[in-house]
């Protein structure tokens, strides 16, 4: 994927937690979120996907499974509202039980990603000196792997199941939140505050959770949610060069695949899915802006 | 200042994709795509990438592609034909079989050249090929053929005798498959590690870049006539949909085919494209591992076979799909009538009998990632669903599939087989005991099946047509009661070419998954 | 300055060290015993083991990795295990086409992404401002192989204007193939550098010293754009920087797709045929692409904007 990059990336150059002033800042400021239009829709939008994956078991139309081969190819009907796929299958239902794997998968790899980089990230900036180097060097290191074509590779030899699918995309997770998390630890390790509670014999373990720890889960909350659209689209990728979740199982990744050979027969095979998952991706990332912009004291109630 | 400094960046981005393009270009400019080719130059996309040349390794298909036109064998199927009663002199103008079946004299065209000046070819090229492909160092796939060949002897330049051990009679049809290569143009390869394939067919090797394509010349004193065609170009192109875009718009003149019958029709409609169906067919069947515990119960094995509705399967197929007529492929001689007969009362009796009334859920099967593969193993699962038996599926690549089922790690798996002439050759890779999978002489038999081993065994050097026969109907009986594999289709294989593509002969059906290319093959 | 340049380069060392390192132990854990895959499944054990002994997979891993270091440092990633072609050989003739790809769609993503970016920020907050902003987020989350695919039957099936496969001959041959595939790559660039060249702009525009340009009574439009121009290859340098990962794995796919040689038809084809001297040597070629990418962009910040130097 060339552009899935960017997203992450950008998250990394601008958000910077280390700005504020006081910790009570780095909280999201609800009302100018509110003011962001784009946000609240994409937020809505996020929560209707949400609502279709926890609901999908009883609001399907058919089992996204059985296989219909005598009816298969079928146009948009009054039976079913996609049409069928190559296999006869009902796209409606498969589009929505997909939209729970990719959720899951995306929700998955990126708390993994994240408590793995805030871990590293956290350390590093806490202990400094030669462990900070070495920590900062490897994320580097991680950072310039072709994602798409490691994961590729991995995967084609481990177990091709979820399990497997999410730690290896997860690695490529982990170097922005290793950085927003050393900066902030950065940052506040030196406040008054801080000093203050270490010199009255607090233990690290007790700073880290209650000053650190705090003021880094907003962020979280922002690279998790622009991530989750690289998580999704890197499924899609994987999938489409046959290593994604084995079939049957119903994921976008897989209907964009499964259809992509017939697209000059039925466009819409492929074409569906790629829609939900487009709109998944853009619904993430404008929510994701939004939140960094409340986040964000500097670009607060400006428009990016 | 930096408005010029831009334009500058722009100017040198182009200079140096320019000084990128003439590295690798070799300056000659083709005409463009649209005007008419003054040379003609056939196009074929195969969709896999090829990496070995080496005529007794060849796996993928574009290897088999690049090779066909290429080299030559001792004697030949008629072009396009599978027929054993169609086989005809190559290089051999004649041959004689003692009675015994245990000579065979073989007299060989006078003349012939090897490509690129290798010299005249001679029986000794004969003897070198047959004893290479015998060569246990070398690994090749067809070794098991030649294993009655006891020694060949070459009286003059233009006679070789072999020398069987054992009659074979499958020997005929063996000896039409090695390519026959030049020793010194091997060792030149091996030394130089350039490849460059040297054979006596109507076309040359000329250069092959990797990820791209394979460029082969005509050759002006093929012993058959001087090739209509200047070039041919072997492209490769890993992705179907760009094939058909491609032969759509005229960039490719002949590619595979998909399986699908919707797509098939769609391209049929093109007033550009032709639609061929090859006649042989491959032979799928869903092959149960019996050295796996559950699938000793031969009750579930019943089960599964009668729960699978093959009819519906074939039908929605259409004409890319024919039903299975016995254990293994139709066109092979020896193939007997053996059906299971689809009744959903009599799997849920024999699940039952088995000792899963409430259904079961089988070992995971795995397959490679290929839409061949997969049709058929989500049909099957989902058949299966039906009457309560889960199967579940993962797919993997063609690679690690290959490796799963040699060390005998999958317990069941679809696969499909493409044979001709003597059934013996299919029954002894697929069914012959000693051939079972997670040994060192492991050859196919997916299945451990080795209740026919002694049938097997009498049907390899019975040269009587009778006894044969009769051996061969035994050999059917006994691997259908055995319920160790579930045929559920027999898949023919669709090519499309240009309407400006003249084949030179009537195309019927192919072993290479291409139309062969032959000095007759034209453009017009 | 210099002392700057010769910091930043050689920081790039242990990064690379490391990147090598990983990729060698991540290829040592992966299942597939290369010497079988070599002689095929009628291998006899002895044939196996002497392969092993040539191929130097029988020492202990760690001498394994000092040969691997020497041999990798002296560009030597040895011979694929199919065509016993050098793998060197083969990057050095696939490298040319990716890299032709990659300079097209940085190209055009310029063309695309530096005019609309200064439009969107003179056109800031305004509806035009608020559909750019939409239409390039839907080119940024829309799957390249679809975007790839469709780009391909509508300019080339139906408008007969491309060719939908192969490199050509000749240099404006050679372009002209190079069309659709770096559209496809670069509008997905041209789309990011929108977003940055508007936000660096304002936040430009916004500082005193424009407001004094402005004060002294030139048109602001010309401030406008004089300054915009000026400004614009920051955002581009950094895009560049940002994508470059981004673009040889869309290379991977565009490629196929287009059915073009590259890199990452090489990369993908030995990954999936287990090639692994092959698949070590392209995913090494691709770090080191992207290193090198990643310290000519710091270095360029470095003299385009001088204030990056101390930080």
């Amino acid at each position: 994927m060339q552009t899935n990059e960017t997203p992450n990336l950008s998250t990394m150059k601008e958000i910077n937690p280390a700005t504020n002033k006081t910790s009570s800042n780095s909280f999201i400021d609800w009302k100018a979120f509110r003011k962001n239009r784009l946000g609240l829709v994409s937020l809505f939008v996020i929560i209707f996907f949400v609502l279709l994956a926890l609901t999908a078991k009883w609001i399907v139309p058919y089992d996204p499974l059985t296989q219909n081969l005598l009816e298969k190819f079928q146009g948009i009907s009054k039976e079913h509202w996609l049409g069928t796929d190559l296999n006869g299958r009902d796209i409606l239902s498969r589009i929505i039980y997909g939209t729970r794997i990719s959720l899951l998968i995306a929700l998955c790899t990126v708390m993994l990603g994240a408590t793995v980089g805030f871990a590293i990230g956290i350390i590093a900036g806490y202990k400094g000196g030669l462990l900070d180097d070495i920590l900062m060097r490897m994320m580097d290191a991680i950072m310039t792997f072709p994602l798409l074509l490691f994961a590729l590779m991995l995967l084609m030899v481990l177990d091709s199941g979820m399990t497997a699918l999410v730690i290896v995309i997860s690695v490529g997770m982990i170097p922005g939140s290793a950085r927003i998390a050393r900066g902030t630890t950065l940052d506040i390790k030196d406040r008054e505050f801080v000093k203050a509670a270490k010199s009255m014999g607090s233990s690290h373990l007790r700073i880290v959770l209650t000053h650190i720890l705090p003021n880094i889960i907003t962020s979280l909350l922002v690279v998790a949610t622009m991530n989750m659209s690289l998580v999704i689209m890197t499924e899609a990728g994987l999938s489409f060069l046959g290593v994604g979740i084995s079939p049957p199982t119903p994921t976008w990744g897989n209907m964009i695949r499964d259809g992509f050979t017939f697209i000059t027969l039925k466009p819409s095979l492929a074409l569906y899915p790629g829609i939900a998952l487009t709109i998944l991706v853009i619904a993430l990332n404008l929510l994701g802006d939004a939140l960094r912009d409340a986040v964000d004291p500097h670009l607060k109630g400006q428009k990016k | 200042m930096m408005k010029r400094i831009f334009i500058y960046l722009l100017t040198l981005l182009f200079i140096v994709a320019g000084c990128s393009d003439t590295t690798s270009s070799d300056g000659n400019k083709n005409p463009k795509k649209n005007e008419a080719p003054k040379e003609k130059v056939l196009k074929v996309a195969v969709d896999s990438n090829p990496a070995v040349f080496d005529p007794y390794k060849l796996s993928t298909n574009s290897e088999l592609v690049i090779s066909q036109p290429i080299y030559n064998t001792l004697l030949r199927f008629k072009t396009s034909s599978i027929d054993i009663e169609d086989i005809e002199g190559g290089l051999a103008e004649d041959w004689e079989t003692s009675k015994d079946g245990l000579t065979w004299t073989f007299k060989l065209r006078k003349g012939v050249q090897w490509h690129h000046g290798y010299g005249e070819f001679t029986s000794a090229d004969v003897k070198y090929s047959i004893e290479r492909v015998m060569d246990p160092e070398l690994g090749s796939t067809s070794r098991e053929n030649f294993k009655q060949v006891d020694k060949i002897e070459t009286p003059d330049s233009y006679t070789v005798i072999i020398h069987l051990k054992q009659p074979d009679p499958a020997f005929l049809q063996s000896i039409c498959g090695p390519a026959i290569v030049k020793k010194e143009a091997i060792e030149d390869n091996e030394k130089s590690g350039e490849i460059r394939p040297i054979g006596t067919g109507p076309f040359m090797f000329e250069e092959f870049k990797q990820n791209e394509k394979a460029v082969l010349v005509k050759n002006k004193d093929y012993f058959l006539g001087e090739p209509k065609l200047e070039k041919v170009e072997i492209h490769f192109m890993t992705d179907l949909t760009a094939i058909e875009i491609a032969l759509k718009n005229g960039e490719i003149h002949m590619g595979p085919g998909l399986y699908e019958p919707a797509w098939l029709e769609q391209m049929s409609k093109n007033k550009d494209l032709t639609l061929d169906v090859s006649e042989n067919g491959v032979f799928w069947g869903l092959y149960l591992n019996t050295s796996v515990d559950i699938y000793k119960n031969m009750n579930l094995r019943k089960a599964i076979a009668h729960a699978i509705d093959i009819k519906k399967y074939v039908k929605s197929r259409r004409l890319t799909a024919v039903e299975p007529k016995s254990v293994i492929n139709s066109a092979v001689r020896g193939a007997y009538d053996a059906h299971y007969q689809y009744d959903l009362k009599k799997a849920k009796k024999y699940l039952k009998e088995a000792g899963y009334p409430n259904g079961v859920k089988l070992p995971e099967m795995t397959i490679p990632n290929l839409a061949s593969f997969k049709g058929g193993a989500e049909f099957i699962q989902e058949e299966l669903r039906k009457v309560g038996i889960e199967l579940p599926l993962k797919s993997v690549d063609m690679a690690s599939w290959v490796e799963l089922v040699y060390s005998n790690q999958n317990p069941s798996t679809t696969v499909g087989l493409a044979a001709f002439g003597e059934a013996v050759v299919p029954f002894r890779s697929m069914f012959y005991g000693p051939s079972s999978m997670g040994q060192p002489t492991a050859i196919y038999n997916l299945t451990h099946f080795h209740e026919a081993d002694r049938l097997i065994e009498q049907a390899e050097t019975e040269i009587d047509r009778q006894k044969l026969d009769d051996l061969y109907k035994q050999i059917v009986e006994k691997i259908h009661d055995a319920y160790v594999v579930i045929p559920y289709v027999e898949g023919r294989s669709p090519l499309i070419r240009s309407n400006k593509v003249d084949l030179g002969y009537d195309f019927k059906s192919t072993m290479i998954y291409m139309y062969y290319i032959t000095e007759k093959t034209d453009l017009k | 300055m210099i002392k700057y340049f010769i910091r930043r380069t050689l920081l790039t060392i242990p990064t690379m060290f490391l990147c090598i390192t990983i990729i060698f132990f991540c290829l040592r854990v992966v299942p597939g015993d290369p010497a079988l895959i070599m002689l095929g499944e009628n291998a006899t054990p002895e044939a196996v083991e002497g392969l092993h002994k040539a191929m130097g997979l029988d020492k202990p891993i760690w001498e394994q990795y000092l040969t691997f270091l020497n041999d990798t440092l002296q560009g030597d990633f040895g011979k694929s295990i199919y065509s016993e072609k050098s793998v060197s050989k083969q990057l050095i003739e696939a490298f040319p086409h990716t890299f032709n790809l990659a300079l097209m769609s940085i190209f055009i993503a310029c063309i695309i992404g530096i005019p609309l970016g200064i439009v969107s920020a003179r056109k800031h907050n305004t509806l035009f401002d608020d559909g750019l902003r939409v239409v390039s987020l839907i080119v940024l989350a829309a799957p390249a192989f679809l975007v790839g695919i469709f780009l391909l039957i509508v300019f080339s099936v139906q408008i007969p204007l491309f060719p939908s496969m192969g490199v050509g001959n000749g240099f404006f041959e050679k372009i002209y193939y190079l069309i659709l595939p770096s559209i496809t790559i670069g509008t997905g660039i041209a789309a990011a550098l929108i977003r940055f060249m508007s936000s660096s702009m304002i936040e430009e525009i916004n500082k005193d010293y424009i407001r004094t340009v402005r004060a002294k009574g030139i048109p602001e439009k010309l401030v406008f754009y004089k300054h915009a121009l000026r400004n614009s290859l920051i955002p581009v340098v950094t895009v560049i920087g940002l994508n470059m990962t981004g673009l040889l794995s869309g290379a991977v796919i565009i490629e196929m797709i287009f059915s073009r040689p590259g890199l990452g038809s090489l990369a993908l084809d030995a990954i999936f045929a287990r090639d692994f001297p092959v698949v070590q040597g392209s995913l090494i070629l691709f770090m080191l692409i992207v290193i090198i990418v990643n310290l000519l962009v710091d270095l360029s910040y470095s003299l385009l904007n001088p204030r990056i130097r101390q930080s």
